[in-house]
């Protein structure tokens, strides 16, 4: 194996060479040279991780690089104890937290850390006018669009039940609003029914559950009203409730949404498109139960009214029926009194008629006894009458006169011989007596 | 007899009128006036028995009336 060689036509030009060190050093002299007292670096919090009482993020700018891909640009922040205490109050006075997501601007130094090789910036201090500049514009923005779309008044524009006892919740069930919320409709002692959803409230999961927990409750018809609640919290995680996805799902639900997101200044985009804002949870529950108790008495006002309106026409209807009912008696007692008076005029008159009447027929009797007396004599009459014809008949009967001596003549042929002149000499007649007769012929006429 | 007697007394007497009437003209025929008398007779006699039947009935419904009155 031969030996190789290196050789070096190297130039140095008298140019230092810097032990690893030594460049740090170098660095840190330049940085502090070129940014003096510092700089002011914008941009995204990412990676927020608390060690201790320290806290370490980047602060990470999305670029957009000339081929049209994303790239981006981070800087590595310390946020030391120190720094962190001294400028709490100011963020808790602009009600801020800081946390991933968040667009800060921040004051600082760079520093090279030699042990790592790497380049940070020691946070000193923050602009809070700048992150919540960037948070009312996005704000701004959302509500711009949903304005635009139509939805702004959309869930205000949906009729809250006036007994709304059927209540979905989309709360973090871990917190204090929860507690407050239910005890609150509790305390009143009216029969709400609640249908929670368990979500986190803050977070980076929190738009995503918040937004399905409110598409599913506004799924269920057996609810009158949905209620998204949680407890007070620094005034970058209300930017949760100005996200558009939840303020969309508010603005889309098909029942009426109450909020009562814990803050008594900041109005967030989800109070700003809800049904109606409270500004606690236990306002929120108050809310719903003055309308249901509001309800109530209503009611039991229109019950009473109706009762005395129903008591009042009752009386009168029971007074009508008391007089019809008198009436009824005395018209009945009336009736009854003519009728037997009647009956009695009647009773009279047919017995004063019926004696009449029996006389009468007597007399009718009477008379006819009278005549059937008299019949004999016209019998007697009749018999007399029919003497007399006797009489005349017998007269007539020629026995009587042939007796004193008259016959009858008549020829062969029987006829009656009336005159002479009937007869020629030599005829034969028959002459009959009143006892026998003869057989003669005829010897001379003499007409 | 060659007819039946009238229905009743009045149809009798009617027919006996008749006959007398018939009987009282100059011109009948001695024989037919001979059958007329025996018809007059016949109904003098249906007549006279029947005003004995009624007479007997009157004295009977009289008497009986009577008898209830008393």
């Amino acid at each position: 194996m031969s030996q190789v060689a290196f050789e070096f036509d190297l130039d140095d030009g008298g140019e230092p060479t810097y032990s690893v060190g030594e460049l740090g050093e170098l660095i840190n002299g330049a940085l502090r040279r070129r940014f003096l007292d510092g700089v002011w670096v914008r941009g995204e919090i990412q990676g927020w991780n608390e060690r201790g009482p320290h806290a370490y993020f980047r602060l990470v700018e999305e670029l957009e690089r000339p081929d049209g891909s994303i790239g981006r640009a981070t800087v590595n922040v310390q946020f030391f104890a120190n720094v962190r205490m001294r400028l709490r109050p100011m963020l808790q006075t602009n009600r801020l937290r800081l946390a991933d997501g968040l667009n800060v601007r921040i004051y600082g130094h760079l520093d090279f850390f030699a042990p790592s090789g790497v380049l940070g910036l020691k946070m000193s201090g923050i602009d809070p006018r700048f992150t919540l500049g960037d948070l009312a514009m996005q704000r701004d923005e959302v509500v711009r669009r949903l304005v635009a779309s139509g939805l702004y008044d959309a869930n205000r524009s949906r009729p809250l039940a006036l007994a709304p006892l059927r209540v979905g919740v989309v709360t973090s069930t871990s917190g204090a609003a929860w507690a407050d919320f239910v005890h609150e409709l509790e305390r009143s002692g009216l029969g709400f029914q609640v249908r929670v959803i368990d979500v986190r409230v803050q977070g980076d999961q929190a738009v995503d559950m918040v937004t399905r927990a409110i598409r599913t409750l506004g799924r269920h018809r057996d609810l009158d009203v949905v209620a998204v609640v949680r407890g007070g919290g620094a005034r970058s995680e209300l930017a949760t409730f100005d996200h558009e996805a939840i303020a969309t799902a508010i603005a889309t639900c098909p029942l009426p949404v109450l909020t009562g997101l814990g803050h008594e200044i900041d109005r967030s985009v989800a109070d700003e498109v809800a049904h109606a804002s409270l500004k606690t949870p236990t306002a929120c529950a108050a809310a719903l139960v003055e309308r249901v108790a509001e309800f109530r008495g209503r009611s039991e006002q229109a019950w009473e009214a109706l009762c005395r309106v129903a008591d009042r026409q009752l009386s009168r209807s029971g007074a009508r029926l008391n007089d019809v009912a008198q009436g009824v008696r005395h018209r009945v007692v009336a009736a009854v009194e003519r009728s037997d008076g009647r009956l009695h005029q009647r009773a009279s008159r047919l017995g004063t008629a019926g004696v009449a009447l029996l006389d009468r027929a007597d007399h009718r009797l009477d008379a006819v006894v009278d005549a059937i007396g008299r019949s004999p004599a016209r019998v007697d009459g009749e018999a007399r009458h029919l003497d007399a014809l006797a009489a005349r008949v017998r007269l007539l009967d020629p026995v009587h006169t042939m007796a004193r001596g008259w016959s009858i003549t008549r020829t062969l042929d029987g006829r009656i011989v009336r005159s002479a002149e009937e007869l020629a000499l030599g005829d034969e007649v028959v002459t009959s007596f009143a006892a026998g007769s003869a057989r003669s012929v005829v010897q001379d006429v003499v007409p | 007899m060659t007819e039946p007697v009238a229905t009743g007394y009045a149809a009798a007497l009617a027919e006996l009128e008749e006959i007398l009437q018939r009987l009282e003209r100059a011109d009948v025929d001695v024989d037919v006036l001979a059958a007329q008398v025996a018809r007059a007779a016949e109904l003098i006699t249906f007549c006279r028995d029947r005003i004995g039947s009624a007479r007997l009935q009157i004295e009977q419904v009289v008497a009986s009336l009577d008898d209830r009155a008393d």
